[in-house]
């Protein structure tokens, strides 16, 4: 019996990793012969990978000017959470979206906050005024959310009641695959709150 | 031991001797019946003659003037042993390496194999693992090939270096006494003579 279990624990040292175990990690890293699905950046066999796309949901083109940015609604002094989901299709240097801060409040911070698949090129944000010159650069966040697969950059910044923004998403350069995979969609999220 | 291989020799034939003097008995033949060499005689009443027989009077030693032969095997030498303890030795070592390999190959395994979707990243880490696996695993395989090799190898070092086994043929001539009786003073000197 102690022989068996013996031979049971010397043996099976190959990884057993069925398809769809992992999501991709950067640069579409997978494991053992499998391959990173473009739809859902998941590590699968290969036969069955489908290449990365851009849903039309998430293209608001053209959008890659601050005069042809999409606007985001309306936002209260302090507002509910706005979220886009959008998608830089390979080739696309830059999508913009644009907002227009409350009048009327004592004071406003604008938290922004770009999250993206990890398997794809990376994503920064930048918050500018409404001509599309920055006035400030994504960050680190300071707390942890979203999925162990995703990356986040954030911003917060004191904003101007009643002044227009714009939101600049670009690609960061980084995790391209050696620009096999300079595309990646993101979900960008904008909150105004009391700063403080 | 070869003291000891020729005792068992020796006691073995001890039943040719058995007759008292020293020289075999021929079988005397039973006209009432045919008995077994191997039957032990019984004993029968009394005849009225008064003879008294013996059921079977063919039993008989049959005269074993067979050669005794005392084969000996010399033990080992100590260059012997030490050269087949050095051989299995290293072998086991190399079967030790071989099982640190594989153990090490399935801790390696083990951390990224997965028994369900894990939603978590395939890491730098992750395919560090995987490749100890890989790597462990192929050097478990060598060393378990080098270790039997050496171990088959002791096996035919065994066999090939068993010391020859030495054989002596003993013949054995009965001893034939003869008793000698010559007057001396006072009575006479009752001696014997034997022949080997």
């Amino acid at each position: 019996m102690r022989a068996a279990i013996l031979v049971l624990v010397v043996a099976a040292c190959s990884p057993d990793i069925p398809s769809g175990s992992y999501q991709c990690g950067p640069d579409q890293a997978c494991p053992g012969d499998q391959l990173c699905n473009g739809p859902d950046n998941t590590c699968i066999a290969p036969s069955l990978v489908q290449p990365f796309s851009c849903l039309a949901k998430e293209e608001h083109e053209p959008d890659n000017t601050p005069a042809t940015a999409t606007a985001f609604g309306n936002f209260d002094c302090v507002s509910l959470v706005y979220t886009v989901n959008g998608c830089l299709a390979a080739g696309d240097m830059q999508d913009w979206f644009k907002l227009t801060a409350p009048a009327g409040c004592a004071a406003l911070e604008a938290d922004i906050k770009i999250s993206y698949p990890l398997a794809f090129e990376t994503v920064g944000v930048v918050l500018a005024d409404d001509s599309g010159a920055m006035v400030a650069p994504d960050a680190a966040c300071k707390g942890t959310s979203g999925g162990a697969a995703d990356e986040q950059r954030c911003i917060q910044k004191t904003i101007t009641p009643g002044q227009s923004y714009t939101v600049e998403v670009v690609p960061a350069g980084g995790g391209d695959c050696d620009g096999a995979c300079n595309y990646n969609r993101y979900t960008l999220q904008i909150q105004l709150t009391t700063p403080g | 031991m070869k003291l000891a291989c020729a005792l068992a020799t020796l006691l073995a034939a001890a039943p040719a001797f058995a007759d008292g003097d020293g020289y075999p008995t021929p079988p005397v033949t039973d006209p009432s019946s045919a008995p077994s060499q191997g039957t032990p005689p019984v004993e029968t009443p009394t005849t009225a003659t008064g003879e008294h027989t013996v059921d079977n009077p063919g039993f008989r030693p049959r005269p074993q003037r067979k050669d005794i032969v005392v084969t000996v095997v010399p033990d080992r030498d100590r260059n012997n042993l030490v050269l087949l303890a050095g051989i299995t030795g290293a072998g086991l070592v190399l079967s030790a390496v071989g099982v640190y390999y594989n153990l090490d190959s399935k801790s390696a395994a083990d951390e990224v194999t997965a028994k369900h979707p894990t939603s978590l990243p395939w890491t730098a880490d992750d395919q560090a693992a995987y490749d100890r696996a890989h790597t462990s695993g192929i050097e478990a395989g060598v060393f378990y090939g080098l270790g039997g090799a050496v171990l088959v190898g002791a096996i035919v070092t065994y066999i090939v270096t068993q010391p020859k086994a030495e054989t002596t043929v003993i013949h054995p001539h009965y001893a034939k006494a003869a008793p000698t009786v010559a007057p001396a003073q006072g009575g006479a000197v009752l001696g014997g003579a034997w022949r080997f």
